[in-house]
């Protein structure tokens, strides 16, 4: 039988601010334990929390950034339970009315867009982090807790682990465009928690459904979205029945394991915080929050198919912001989109491959741009140059003349290299002649071979014609 | 001489004129604290602290510098509200040993007015109870009456003040925490309008109704506390953003043309025979003075308690979530586990009524009854805020019994916690409607126990209750 | 009706445990105030809007860092702490 696998996702973003949530204490990470922390986030008796207006803003940013609606008026609820990361054994989170509702984001399935909705964005605290310290013993530490978190929660629209893992990297890319994240999984300032059911293609009744947690990079998701499915397919058709249950993926060896069923799923207690106030934002705040958003991926790319570029190129560029930023910046410089482009994709990013820092500074990218735009040097030498730059740190036009590359512009150098090579080949001459006008390249190239590659391509073409029909 | 039956108006005026210093009073008011210790009306007592504070204070005087009316003023809080390096317990064995690591912003309110805090408070743990028979260390007694309770929740509070141990006292009131106790044991007490005192520092028991409020000897009294005790604070959300105003200006000695309310449903069942007469002659009073008075009916009112016992005890839960034995308060040594923990600690660390709100808070928050409870109780709360509203727009401040009878026995509801409920069918309304409210001693029954009065008013009208109050007390005794 | 089922319940959440006379004593109790409290469902409360005060995101707390306690105080109360956090017994994930 053939099944379709139904997954819904739910992404936890931290948030970039200078201070917690609901206190102003340094949102940072790697402190020594507890050294971040007041009597608010500590959870100290008569202590009262003050919401961060900046995470707000940011969290309505990300609702902007994948096209949620933004209610005016939020609500902030207390979710009731007790765990030792958790210092007041509730986290002021959002249920009824969240910051934003019903956005989507889009990603290519098979070369095709397809919109995955999102449910809701809303702004809770994070929790703090329990140390286990393999002594019998764990430690907590509240440096964490108080953190402002966005949770994106989407409608069960993803069918695989290639969109999920889509959605999740279209997701961390614009993020990461808006500035108000880190999204760094390692770090879990992202985390993610899939849901997952799976049914007969032919059913149009959703099966029971899963919720895995403990998912550290995009790669686990994959893993464990398709050990899941597998899973739960298995299950069906040995007569089994899905259990409603929360499994923790281990992604040492590969599995999920129960951590708890429906049966003792939580009581959460929600109701609205008595110590907040709902929040209120204008349309004119919101309009000015979308205002201060920096070009998103999907913007930059139709900018830059503007500029004649292909939709590959275009798509790369817009991978990461610090690319699309530094392309911006040489275009800057100097406005040839193809040439640049050429550089960063061929390049650039080869470089990058290997090591982590980009060593060579959008002016110094730009200079050797001109060069090549202005014929001064060819394209192949621009690539011997940009070596060397990355290499030495030299500037393009100290290269040039150092390396001796500079382009023979000169007419009766030239003409000897043509003459040359027409008296060294006569059988592409007569190639040619016998109308195989594609014997030229092998003459080109001769000419190039001769100059040490100074020669300019496109005059050696022109003036080798000349001769040939003289 | 004995100053400890003064008032603060007057001491300020014997402290300038230098003809007593804030040590000695300090030292007399140390000396009647023990003197009355059998009444626990304080938890801890904090000597050294306190003397030190007074020496700065005349050192000030005999420099010549202008200080605030509460200057070398001594004082006690209830130990519910944090003091920096004290302890913080809340009359509960959870937080017996709990020392604050910050200061309530109220505390830096006083501390700046360079008032003396000597002692803070025996209260019912976690300010939850009417009667201070809650405390987990000892019940308070009455003062004017030792085989009576002092009233509660900030009972110690109240006795306190009666009992000339300290000139005034910051309590909490959460559903007449503070008029109550003040009723019982015949002192004035206030419970500002929510939001005007910060509730930042000081330990939550219903964070949408709780206020910290004064309980002095006079209505002028507690108009110089709380010019002291109010303002804006950033470090609360729910701190309301109005213009500071002098309250010692409120005095006007007249209530000519002020159109007092009497609420039909508050001179029902319950209330007893002697209280109401003294409200009515309370009533009288006023007219006398060219007061107004006019009957009113709130028919929803008597469904204010039922509200508050909804959503104090749903706020309560988890307010006292954060009490699991982790960052502070009594952890058992040999836990078998984390649940083990926390149910052993928050089984050993509370007391019965402590665990009876918390189960109850629980109940109507947990899922299926949500609706039925909380969100019912929200919307009757809704109705409540439009009747009194309605109500003000018929007179400017409602008169009424603080509490249906004068102190009780001892021991007498103690196992009846609906009884004990019903005695604060009177305060609970105006927290609801987050309304000010002032009681104040309206005379004596037959057994010499003291009767209090209490006076509503509109959000942010404590100037027109200080006046209306005033004028009570300073005229009453001339008819 | 609250049963001695619900009393367990809702002492499971609120982590409390009590022996066999305490919750038959809760049940009664429970019951007298469940009972009180239950008046309010007579009262018509159809076409009430919850109105609420709201804050402005102007007027929020502006992202700017405070001091925060000195590791010492931070954990100063704790019953029990080991390497400058707060120690439970092992929590097993």
């Amino acid at each position: 039988m053939k099944y379709d696998t139904v997954i819904g996702l739910e992404v936890h973003c931290e948030l970039k601010t200078q201070t917690k949530c609901f206190c102003g204490c340094k949102n940072n990470f790697g402190d020594e334990p507890n050294s971040n922390c007041c009597p608010v986030c500590l959870g100290f008796p008569g202590a009262l929390p003050v919401l961060n207006k900046k995470a707000v803003e940011y969290a309505v940013i990300a609702g902007l950034a994948f096209n949620c609606s933004i209610n005016n008026e939020s609500v902030f609820e207390r979710k009731n339970y007790f765990y030792p990361d958790l210092s007041k054994a509730y986290q002021i989170s959002q249920l009824e009315k969240p910051l934003c509702v019903n956005g989507y984001v889009e990603i290519n399935v098979d070369g095709k867009p397809k919109k995955i909705r999102l449910n809701r964005i809303h702004l809770e605290e994070d929790a703090g982090k329990l140390i286990h310290d393999g002594i019998g013993g764990t430690v907590v530490d509240y440096n964490r807790g108080g953190v402002p978190l966005i949770e994106i929660v989407t409608e069960p629209d993803i069918s695989s682990a290639e969109e999920a893992v889509a959605f999740l990297e279209a997701l961390k890319n614009t993020i990461a465009y808006t500035g108000i994240s880190d999204v760094k999984m390692e770090e879990g300032s992202l985390r993610c928690d899939v849901n997952l059911s799976v049914k007969p293609s032919d059913s149009v009744v959703l099966g029971t459904r899963t919720e895995m947690k403990n998912l550290n990079s995009f790669k686990a998701v994959y893993r464990a979205i398709n050990y899941e499915q597998k899973r739960q397919i298995e299950e069906i058709e040995d007569g089994h029945k899905i259990v409603q249950e929360t499994l923790r993926w281990d992604d040492n060896i590969g599995e999920s394991k129960s951590m708890r069923s429906k049966e003792d799923s939580q009581d959460y207690r929600y109701f609205p915080d008595p110590d907040l106030l709902p929040v209120y934002i204008s349309n004119e705040q919101i309009e000015s929050l979308k205002n201060s958003i920096p070009k998103l991926p999907s913007e930059l790319k139709q900018i830059y198919l503007g500029y004649g570029l292909s939709d590959y190129d275009a798509s790369l560029l817009v991978e990461s912001k610090a690319i699309s930023d530094y392309f911006n910046e040489v275009l800057s410089y100097v406005n040839e989109p193809k040439i640049v482009a050429n550089f960063i994709i061929n390049e650039v990013l080869r470089k990058l491959k290997e090591c982590n820092e980009n060593k060579m500074k959008a002016q110094e990218l730009s200079e050797l741009v001109t060069l090549v735009a202005k014929k001064e040097i060819s394209a192949t030498a621009g690539k011997q140059v940009f070596e060397k730059m990355w290499e030495t740190g030299k500037s393009a036009n100290v290269l040039v003349e150092e390396l001796g590359l500079k382009q023979v512009n000169n007419d009766d150098e030239l003409l000897s290299y043509v003459v040359a090579a027409i008296q060294n080949n006569p059988q592409s001459v007569a190639d040619y002649k016998s109308g195989k006008l594609s014997a030229i390249g092998f003459l080109v190239g001769q000419v190039m071979k001769a100059s040490k590659g100074k020669a300019n391509p496109q005059k050696v073409n022109e003036m080798l014609k000349a001769e040939l029909e003289k | 001489m004995d100053y400890t039956k003064l008032s603060i108006l007057e001491l300020a005026k014997l402290l300038r004129e230098g003809k007593v210093t804030s040590v000695e009073l300090t030292k007399q008011v140390l000396a009647k604290i023990k003197e009355k210790e059998h009444l626990h009306a304080l938890n801890s007592v904090m000597e050294e602290y306190a003397l030190a504070r007074a020496s700065e204070v005349d050192q000030m005087f005999s420099e010549g510098k202008e200080l605030p009316t509460l200057a070398g003023i001594p004082i006690t809080i209830k130990d519910n509200i944090n003091i920096k390096g004290f302890n913080t317990t809340c009359s509960s064995k959870f937080l017996e040993n709990f020392v604050a690591p910050y200061s309530a912003t109220i505390v830096e309110n006083l501390e700046k007015n360079y008032a003396v805090i000597v002692g803070k408070n025996n209260m019912d743990e976690f300010a939850m109870g009417s009667s201070t028979e809650n405390s987990a260390f000892y019940p308070c007694l009455n003062p004017r009456n030792e085989e009576c309770v002092p009233g509660g929740s900030s009972g110690g509070s109240a006795a306190a003040v009666a009992a000339d141990l300290g000139f005034a006292s910051v309590g909490t009131d959460t559903g007449g925490s503070v008029r109550q106790p003040a009723s019982l044991c015949g002192v004035v007490g206030l419970k500002p309008t929510y939001g005007l005192v910060s509730r930042y520092g000081i330990v939550a028991f219903a964070s949408s109704l709780d206020q910290a409020g004064p309980l002095t000897k006079t209505v002028k009294d507690s108009a110089v506390m709380l010019n002291a005790l109010a303002g804006h604070d950033a470090k609360e959300e729910t701190s309301a953003n109005v213009e500071k105003v002098d309250y010692m200006d409120s005095f006007t000695g007249s209530v000519k043309g002020v159109k007092i309310g009497l609420i039909k449903e508050f001179f029902g069942e319950g209330l007893d025979e002697e209280v109401k007469n003294a409200i009515l002659d309370a009533a009288n009073f006023y007219k006398s003075k060219g007061a107004e008075i006019v009957e009113i009916s709130m028919p929803f009112v008597g469904s204010a308690l039922a509200c508050y016992y909804i959503l104090s005890s749903a706020e309560a839960a988890s307010n006292l979530s954060r009490f699991d034995g982790v960052k502070y308060g009594v952890s058992v040594d040999d836990p078998k586990n984390l649940n083990d923990l926390y149910l052993r600690n928050r089984s050993q660390g509370f007391g019965k009524e402590v665990k009876r709100r918390i189960m109850l808070g629980n109940y109507v928050l947990s899922s299926g009854y949500y609706d039925a409870y909380y969100k019912k109780a929200k919307k009757v709360q809704r109705l409540l805020v439009q009747q009194f509203a309605d109500t003000f727009s018929k007179c400017d401040v409602i008169l009424s019994p603080t509490s249906p009878t004068v102190a009780f026995k001892i021991g007498e509801k103690a196992n009846d916690p609906l009884a004990m409920y019903l005695s604060d069918i009177y305060t609970v309304p105006v927290n609801i409607a987050e309304l000010p409210a002032i009681s104040i001693p309206c005379g004596l029954n037959k057994d010499n126990l003291p009767i209090g009065m209490q006076l509503i008013g509109k959000k942010f009208s404590e100037k027109t209750l200080f006046n209306v109050a005033d004028v009570f007390e300073t005229m009453k005794g001339e008819n | 009706m609250i049963t001695k089922k619900d009393v367990l319940h809702v002492a499971k959440l609120s982590k409390l445990e009590f022996n066999e006379d305490e919750i038959d004593a809760f049940v009664e109790n429970m019951d007298s105030i469940v009972g009180y409290v239950n008046t309010l469902s007579q009262i018509d409360t159809s076409g009430l809007e919850e109105e609420l005060t709201a804050v402005n995101l102007d007027d929020l707390r502006q992202d700017e860092v405070q001091p925060s306690l000195p590791q010492e105080s931070a954990i100063l109360n704790a019953p029990k702490k080991r390497n400058g956090g707060f120690s439970v017994p092992q929590v097993v994930e």
